[in-house]
């Protein structure tokens, strides 16, 4: 008979090969998905849950414990989990870099405004500088910062004492940026060396409509500005408080050599016209250096009015430069959003930001879809003919949100609102991280994760282990 | 180009240092910038007569020193090295006050502060002033200064009359010297804390190379010398920052004008907007040899570079340039695979170089280091060494083994005051007392897994580890082999071992990274997901009433949608959408022993099959259409060695197999069982095997009194003794009559723990020999 449970029925000595002939009778020869506890006794192993909610789709390379907080480097970037299996991109601790409004790179650095809107926002132009890892203020009062609304009163001076009120955008010619300051009501002019700033148009704190040279026209709220050789072509918002969103706009231009300041049209454009809020803002806005100007705007009239009020916004608006004549369906449909390439009256757009064109090569490139606290936009990036507003995807992949990098749509954004190229690549403003598409292979790369707190900032390091 | 090593970590005085390719950065907080540890180097420290005052006799000289400094997020204060000492001699003919200017480099912030440091003054005549310096001025830069990146004259006055001067700086003589100054934290592979040391491991500095200018004369003017592509060109006219001309003095003595031109280049050098990337200091000291010029990259982990100059410049230093690129002119960041260099006590991130270790010889690279409670273990690429010691001044370093050679560095963790390493003898336990091997059980297996992954070129990285003290296990998981059914490039088998119970068990977990965090395991999952996978812990997520504590033995869940219910058949119709909506093929796809669990009602429904999209459960009482969460079963299977029960070869009659379980919610498991005949052709790789041909009858015997149907509804069971019946040859599974027996049980039950404290078979003896 049996001795019953005796003392060979060991759990010790785990896993041994059946050709290991030293193992003793009665041992485990294999125990997969179990802990041993103690001799004789066998459990199963503790199991796992997934704990991933915010990270990229990217493979972790290392997790470790700081201070009491768990962190994970995934994707050459910190995250740290600042809930229960929450992930939080560290290294970033404000609004800085997230809605980044209007930038320009000049080879080494990029110059930049941000939504002046929002909380923290410095009301200033700032450059990063992505070798260095360092961003600063390159013209106004870095203090100048917490201001959402009324805006810090706008001074002309050197790059330190200089203050600007509401940048909402700029252009440059040469050596110098043209600020569309909405608050101040004027057009500054900033030396791109020096940072030193002047009055260019208008007389700052005094609105108006009037047209003339230099500081005797008058603007209300210059929000949008892009030039070409000869001319700065202008969108000032009219109604509502100056400096933010309004009802309509007017089309202006200033001759740069003269400084003279003319009314194309007046109103330009309503967007919805017979709603109380309709024209919101400018969003992008450029010129296709010949005969048209071409902006994306976004409208109120979807805020809190569902029953009432009819979206728009979501057209790439054309506007004759001669004529004033604005073509709101030039590609796209203004009251209809939603995602499909085609020829320009079945193409659909959702949340039209940043917009960029290239002359010679007969396109524009235009965010498609940034993220707002109204809507999650398609999240891409578009490309459309100048010849016929047919549109195409560029990069991105259409309503799917992330920071991968990846060739054309394998590639995801989360927050594409400002844009800028050159020759080899297309640069994008994407939730505080900065996007580059290699034009040659559409391969999308990020560059540098934008961050600060709020007086300065910096760009964040990508994590990498040593070689 | 080799690849990214994964980094390191080391906590200290609230901060996390970090190993990356920019040198070791430092995490304040978890939202705080991240930032280089450790200060440069003040930088153009110049001095002039000015601000009013009169402290400084006339025929005096003193000395000047510039230090940054920050109190960081954790309220340490940090310190830089001094800057380049600058003597000032006042021969004006009256008394003056000084004034200072400086340039500051890249990183420095409104939220450090310069500390201007001066040695009293003594008379011309006498000649040095001294390096006795103590502290003069303070304070921090301003916004506009920092954008600038210039402190002007104007806005640094020293009014500090001698009597008046403050701290002593901590490199003078008597303190703690100049070989002392806090260079930063090196570039390094690796990082552990000992003794309120940080040790930094398989250091190389920043990018850094000598030049010295031993002439100018009218002949430099327009020369060019160029550092890293960047040109600088000489003017005996003017000195222009903006296009990068430095002035060639030729005015003075032979002395003067090198000493002049040098310190004019150091300065273009540093604020030209052209360089991004170096920085130059002037080494020549007061009554030293001029024109000694040191150029340092700005950051770590630059490429190598160098300087060539034009044609009419070569002759003006020595060794003289060239017009190419040669290895003298060429950069070097002291690349060091054997070295450990050392902080100051409890100051990690002032690290001065002379605390320099090396390890062994320079050509065997060090691969990790790791602090015990009385040493540093160092794994070299073929031996183990040790450092012992309480202090900088008896630090110590010994070869502990030379027939050790680790395979992974990230297989190195520290346990129970030990270093678990895989290596060529297998797992390894090094500690005070030398290296110990663990793996003599499994090292058949394990040691031909490490050949085969050696074989494939499988790198350090490849294999994982990590150390959980509170369950004394060791976890290494390793790619699967090329001949396991399991294979997959990406898919990983973990070896555990608990020291206590000196046991080893094989996880199937699929992980890239590990650590522990509130006495859990997390690991990051092996596969371009984003996943990061959390152990349960019963006693941490019970929630009373709605989550009971057996759910920590289930593996992800994921989302069963139902459509359709047919309480005829206990069966749904459903869909399932895993926790991911990616290949997560590690877990498989629902099958049988998932369970879904309603926290809401608490019931546990237990999956039998899934034909298509029919689900069929135990019981489908209490389910509805809609969503439900599926969680994946763990699935458990020992095997036990073979059994004799007294004589090998005698003929036995073995009748029934006993269980002694513990707490446990199964469903159902299985028993199998195999002979002495089964053995000699069936490899153990066939235990991976869908049909587990390992047996002759698979494993799909169900315990006599423990039937599928005696758990149709699963209860709560503790201490059961359970028995069943080993099949005769009627049954045709022919394993009653043995001479020896395996006994295989089985279990893959979600939300179950199934304990197994033991097993007796029950025998009669034949009294043959003979089958």
């Amino acid at each position: 008979m049996s001795d019953g449970f005796d003392s060979n029925t060991k759990a010790i000595g785990l896993y041994r090969h059946p050709n290991n002939l030293n193992s003793p009778d009665g041992s485990l020869l294999a125990a997969d998905e179990c802990v041993i506890t103690r001799e004789n006794q066998i459990d199963r192993r503790r199991g796992f849950s997934l704990c991933n909610t915010g990270l990229p789709l990217a493979t972790p390379t290392q997790l470790f414990v700081s201070n009491g907080t768990l962190f994970a480097n995934i994707d050459s970037k910190l995250y740290y989990e600042s809930g229960d299996c929450t992930w939080t991109l560290a290294d970033h601790n404000s609004s800085v870099g997230a809605f980044i409004k209007n930038m320009y790179w000049d080879g080494s650095k990029f110059y930049y405004v941000e939504y002046p809107t929002l909380a923290q926002s410095l009301h200033s132009i700032s450059t990063f500088d992505v070798a260095n890892n360092f961003i600063s203020v390159f013209s106004g009062n870095a203090t100048n910062t917490n201001f959402s609304y009324p805006y810090p009163v706008a001074a002309n001076g050197s790059a330190y004492v200089s203050q600007y009120s509401g940048p909402f955008g700029f252009t440059i010619q040469g050596n110098l940026l043209y600020v569309a300051d909405s608050g101040s009501s004027t057009v500054r002019k900033v030396d791109k060396t020096t940072g030193t700033s002047t009055t260019f148009a208008g007389l700052i704190g005094t609105t108006g409509t009037a047209d003339g040279v230099g500081g005797a026209a008058r603007f209300r709220s210059v929000q949008a500005i892009c030039s070409d050789s000869t001319y700065l072509w202008l969108i000032d918002i009219q109604g509502g408080p100056v400096g933010l969103p309004g009802i309509s706009c007017n089309f202006r231009k200033i001759e740069i050599a003269t400084q003279t300041v003319t009314t194309v049209t007046s109103p330009a454009y309503y967007g919805n016209a017979g709603h109380t809020l309709n024209f919101a803002g400018a969003c992008g806005w450029t010129t296709d250096g010949h005969d048209y100007c071409y902006f994306t705007h976004t409208n109120f009239a979807t805020i809190g009015a569902s029953t009432s009020g009819d979206p728009d916004g979501w057209s790439i608006v054309r506007v004759n430069k001669t004529t004033g004549v604005v073509d709101q369906n030039w590609s796209g449909v203004w009251d209809t959003f939603g995602y499909a390439n085609g020829n320009a009256a079945t193409t659909r757009y959702s949340n039209l930001y940043g917009i960029w064109g290239d002359v010679a090569e007969g396109y524009l490139y235009v965010c498609d879809g940034r993220t707002s606290f109204l809507a999650t936009g398609n999240q891409v990036i578009r490309k459309v003919s100048l010849a016929d507003g047919s549109s195409t995807l560029y990069a991105g992949n259409p309503g799917v949100s992330g920071h991968d990098d990846g060739i054309g749509s394998a590639a995801t954004f989360t927050s594409p609102s400002a844009i800028w190229g050159d020759n080899n690549f297309i640069y994008v403003a994407d939730d505080k991280t900065l996007r580059k598409i290699n034009r040659s292979t559409i391969q999308v790369t990020t560059i540098a994760n934008i961050s600060g707190n709020g007086s300065g900032g910096y760009v964040s390091y990508n994590i990498v282990g040593p070689t | 180009m080799a690849l990214p090593r994964r980094i390191r970590f080391q906590d200290y005085n609230g901060n996390t240092y970090i190993t990356t390719n920019l040198g070791v950065l430092k995490i304040q907080n978890p939202t705080a910038q991240i930032v280089q540890s450790g200060l440069p180097r003040g930088l153009d420290l110049a001095v002039q007569a000015g601000g009013g005052g009169s402290w400084l006799a006339d025929q005096s000289s003193v000395s000047y020193r510039l230090v940054w400094g920050i109190k960081d997020l954790n309220d340490n204060y940090i310190y830089g090295p001094p800057s380049q000492r600058i003597v000032f001699s006042n021969t004006s003919g009256g008394a003056v006050s000084t004034e200072l200017q400086f340039f500051i480099p890249v990183g420095i912030t409104t939220a450090h502060f310069f500390q201007i440091y001066r040695s009293h003054q003594q008379p011309v005549s006498v000649g040095d002033p001294g390096d006795e310096l103590f502290l003069c001025y303070e304070r921090n830069p301003t916004n506009a200064e920092i954008i600038t990146k210039k402190v002007l004259f104007a806005n640094t006055i020293d009014l500090t009359d001698d009597d008046l001067l403050g701290a002593a700086l901590y490199t003078n003589a008597t303190q703690e010297g100049a070989e002392n100054e806090n260079t930063q934290p090196p570039y390094c592979r690796d990082v552990c804390l000992y003794k309120d040391h940080v040790v930094y491991a398989y250091t190389k500095l920043k990018q850094s190379l000598q030049i010295n200018m031993v002439g100018v004369d009218a002949g430099m003017n327009t020369q060019t010398i160029t550092i890293n592509g960047v040109t600088y060109t000489a003017s005996t006219a003017a000195e222009n920052i903006a296009t990068g001309t430095f002035l060639a003095t030729t005015g003075g003595t032979v002395a003067t004008n090198i000493d002049a031109t040098a310190r004019s280049l150091v300065k273009v050098i540093n604020q030209y907007t052209g360089n991004s990337t170096i920085y130059a200091y002037y080494l020549s000291g007061f009554n030293d040899v001029p024109g000694k010029i040191y150029l340092e990259s700005r950051q770590f982990g630059d490429p190598s570079w160098f300087v060539i100059g034009s044609a009419g410049m070569l002759k003006y230093w020595a060794p003289q340039l060239a017009l190419t690129q040669l290895d003298k002119f060429t950069s070097s960041d002291s690349d060091d695979p054997h070295s450990l260099i050392i902080s100051k006590f409890q100051q990690p991130e002032h690290v001065p170089y002379v605390n320099y270790f090396p390890v062994g010889p320079k050509n065997e690279t060090i691969q990790r280091v790791v602090a015990l409670r009385d040493s540093v273990i160092i794994f070299k690429d073929y031996s183990v060494w040790r450092m012992v010691g309480t202090d900088l001044t008896n630090f110590q370093i010994s070869l502990l083994d030379n027939t050790v050679s680790i395979v992974s560095r990230d297989s190195v963790y520290v346990l129970n005051n030990m270093a678990f390493a895989l290596t060529n003898q297998g797992v390894v336990a090094v500690s005070d007392n030398g290296v110990q091997i663990l793996s003599r059980q499994i090292e058949f297996d394990l040691i031909a897994d490490v050949r085969q992954l050696q074989k494939l070129g499988v790198n350090h990285d490849n294999v994982v580890s990590v150390a959980h003290e509170s369950e004394r296990n060791y976890v290494l998981c390793l790619q699967t082999l090329p001949d396991s059914p399991l294979y997959n490039s990406a898919l990983r088998l973990c070896y555990v071992y608990n020291y206590l119970t000196n046991s080893w068990t094989r996880w199937y977990l699929n992980a890239n990274c590990f650590t522990i965090f509130g006495d859990r395991i997390y690991y990051g999952l092996n596969n371009n997901v984003g996943a990061v996978l959390k152990q349960r812990n019963g006693y941490a997520d019970f929630v009373s009433g709605t989550y009971p504590a057996e759910m920590e033995f289930c593996d992800p869940e994921g989302t069963l949608t139902i459509s359709a219910v047919s309480p005829s058949t206990n069966s749904v119709t459903a869909t399932f959408v895993d926790a991911t909506t990616y290949n997560y093929s590690l877990y498989g796809t629902p099958d049988k022993g998932w369970i879904i669990f309603d926290s809401i009602t608490g019931n546990k429904y237990y999956l039998i099959s899934v034909v298509g999209i029919t689900y069929t459960f135990n019981t489908v009482s209490g389910l509805a259409p809609g969503n439900y969460k599926l969680y994946r079963n763990i699935k458990m299977d020992v095997l036990y060695n073979l059994r004799s029960e007294g004589d090998p070869f005698e003929y036995k009659q073995f009748d029934e197999v006993q269980f002694d379980l513990g707490t446990m919610f199964a469903y159902s498991f299985d028993v199998g069982f195999a002979n002495e005949l089964d053995k000699l052709d069936q490899p153990i790789s066939s235990y991976f095997s869908a049909a587990q041909t390992a047996f002759n009858n698979p494993i799909t015997e169900y315990l006599n009194d423990f039937t599928l149907s005696a758990f149709s509804s699963p209860s709560y069971q503790y201490n059961n003794i359970v028995r069943t019946y080993i099949g005769d040859f009627v049954n045709n599974d022919g394993k009653q009559y043995s001479r020896q027996l395996y006994v295989q049980i089985k279990n893959q039950t979600a939300g179950c723990r199934f304990e197994i404290k033991g097993m007796g078979l029950s025998k009669r003896s034949t009294g043959s020999h003979r089958a």
